[in-house]
């Protein structure tokens, strides 16, 4: 099976200077993620596993370290030595990070939100309508929410937005961070459904669940970590 | 477009300031120079929005008048991808020119960007005459299809902007600048100084243009919320100097420099 994410000897650490302090979150992590395979981070609260995701979509910047991944456009390519333009593009066409924060860009209605994804993966603007309107009728968010502001949306609506945003670009890998962490049991159904349809469709994936459960048959493997 | 150790000082320097010796915040104590732009590099691709933040003083409208010919810099380069050469050693003619076609400039003060006592159709056509478009009714239909990109109503074309609110004169000003379409639009705290719910309204007309002209921005605010909200990369500058930069996430999340840490964390 071919390798589409390598992480090797990833190291973090944060310094703060007011007040002054050096967190020292991740020594030598490394692991890889074979192509449609579904890995699990487990490891105690404050191990370090958000950071490890954080990394590798580079809202932290490496401090030392490798994250090879196989990129369509870039072919193999190191994210934490690649230019902005491409983790840009990157972020735009290959690789979702999703997690139970939304941050709802005001003005811009849930329909919009979802089709201005589709858009960014190179959807014509028909497709993007179709496929807007399948994803929000798929996660159960009523059609007359469609074309309001989500500031609004209760916490489980954003996040069921949220994950449409996501899903509907059919990400080739998918960085999952608690996103079920509010939902009630139905969602979770859904959330659950959806990545089983995305792996089953080629979707690569990593994801940290606080809810052992709901892994349970649907990770191929898990990593541990250790609070350092 | 790129720019290069972009440097802009009043008086004189001295063997220290030149050096970056003793520099109080930006300013040498010893001969009373002020560098209000040190050694400033970027570059701005195709399409994408750069965020310029940092506090009042720090040089950020400085860099923006230097990249719009409004202001010659003491020092630096500017690569600009139509022909080689430093565009800052063109003739006062060919930037005048470069500036008008490709570039659209919104200023943090109307009344830099507006001529308050003619019309709103006369201010956003100068532009358009400058680069020759001279027929009356294309004139016509081009001011009104640019005001309603900004959301004021054509009716009201031949007012002066003078009597418009700070929020509408921001939009006239949009407008203006966007009409040539430009590669690059540079926009200079448009939204500072007015009411929240004005804000908004701005930003929904800068989403807009972002969202469905292909146009390269540079946003210019000291409010990270407005950044953090439109910007794809973030340059943050203190005291003349551009002291971090990266994905705008990656700023406002993983912030490297005392100051830029300091500024995040009174965001929260
Ligand atoms: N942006 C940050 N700035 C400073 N410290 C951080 C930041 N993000 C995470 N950390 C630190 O890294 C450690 C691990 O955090 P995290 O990756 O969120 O753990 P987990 O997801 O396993 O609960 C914590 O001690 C936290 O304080
Ligand atoms: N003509 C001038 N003469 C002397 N100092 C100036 C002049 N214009 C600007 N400055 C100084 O340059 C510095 C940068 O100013 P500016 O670029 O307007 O900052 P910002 O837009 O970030 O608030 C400030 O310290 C300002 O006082
Ligand atoms: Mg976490
Ligand atoms: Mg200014
Ligand atoms: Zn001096």
């Amino acid at each position: 099976m071919n390798t589409i994410l390598s992480v090797k000897n990833l190291n973090k650490t944060f310094r703060i200077y007011e007040p002054d302090r050096t967190i020292k979150t991740l020594e030598n992590i490394s692991f890889d993620l074979a192509e449609r395979e579904f890995l699990g981070i487990v490891g105690a609260s404050g191990s370090g596993k958000s950071t490890i995701l954080r990394c590798v979509y580079q809202t932290y910047r490496v401090e030392y370290g490798e994250i090879r991944y196989r990129s369509v456009r870039y072919g193999n390519i190191d994210l934490a030595r690649a230019a902005d333009r491409e983790i840009l593009h990157i972020r735009k066409k290959e690789i979702a990070y999703v997690s139970q924060f939304l941050e709802v860009l005001p003005r811009i209605t849930a329909r919009q939100s979802v089709e201005n994804s589709a858009l960014e993966v190179g959807a014509s603007y028909e497709e993007a309508q179709a496929s807007a309107e399948e994803m929000l009728a798929y996660f159960h968010l009523p059609s007359d929410l469609w074309d309001i502001y989500p500031h609004m949306f209760s916490g489980g609506e954003k996040l069921r937005l949220n994950l449409a945003k996501s899903m509907v670009k059919k990400p080739r890998l998918l960085l999952l961070d608690e996103p079920t962490a509010s939902l009630d049991a139905d969602s979770k159904k859904l959330v659950r459904g959806i990545l089983v349809k995305l792996n089953h469709e080629g979707a690569s994936m990593i994801g940290i669940f606080h809810d052992l459960d709901f892994m349970d048959g649907l990770c191929n493997r898990t990593l541990n970590i250790t609070v350092r | 477009m790129s720019v290069n150790r972009l440097t802009v000082r009043y008086g004189t320097g001295c063997s220290d300031c030149e050096n970056g010796i003793g520099l109080q915040k930006n300013r040498c104590p010893k001969c009373g120079t002020i560098w209000a732009l040190r050694d400033a590099a970027f570059s701005l691709y195709q399409g994408e929005v750069l965020g310029v933040v940092g506090e009042s003083g720090s040089g950020k409208s400085t860099m923006m008048k230097c990249i719009c010919f409004d202001e010659s810099p003491t020092l630096g380069e500017y690569t600009v991808h139509t022909g080689g050469g430093n565009a800052f050693q063109l003739s006062r003619q060919s930037q005048k020119q470069f500036r008008n076609e490709r570039m659209g400039m919104v200023y943090q003060n109307p009344m830099l960007g507006l001529k308050m006592d003619y019309s709103v159709t006369s201010n956003i056509a100068e532009n358009l005459i400058a680069s020759n478009c001279k027929n009356v009714s294309h004139l016509r239909a081009r001011v009104t299809e640019l005001l309603e990109i900004v959301e004021i109503s054509p009716f009201r074309m031949k007012e002066k902007p003078k009597y418009f609110s700070g929020g509408m004169q921001q939009r006239v000003q949009i407008a203006k600048a966007i009409a040539n379409n430009p590669q690059i639009l540079l926009l200079d705290e448009v939204t500072t100084g007015l009411d929240l719910s004005v804000q908004a309204k701005v930003l929904d007309v800068i989403k807009k243009i972002i969202r469905e002209f292909n146009v390269a921005v540079i946003l210019v605010s000291h409010d990270l919320a407005v950044i953090k909200m439109l910007a794809d990369r973030t340059v943050v500058m203190l005291d003349g100097e551009i002291i971090e930069r990266g994905l705008t996430d990656q700023v406002m999340e993983d912030p490297q420099h005392p100051y830029t840490q300091q500024l995040v964390h009174s965001l929260l």
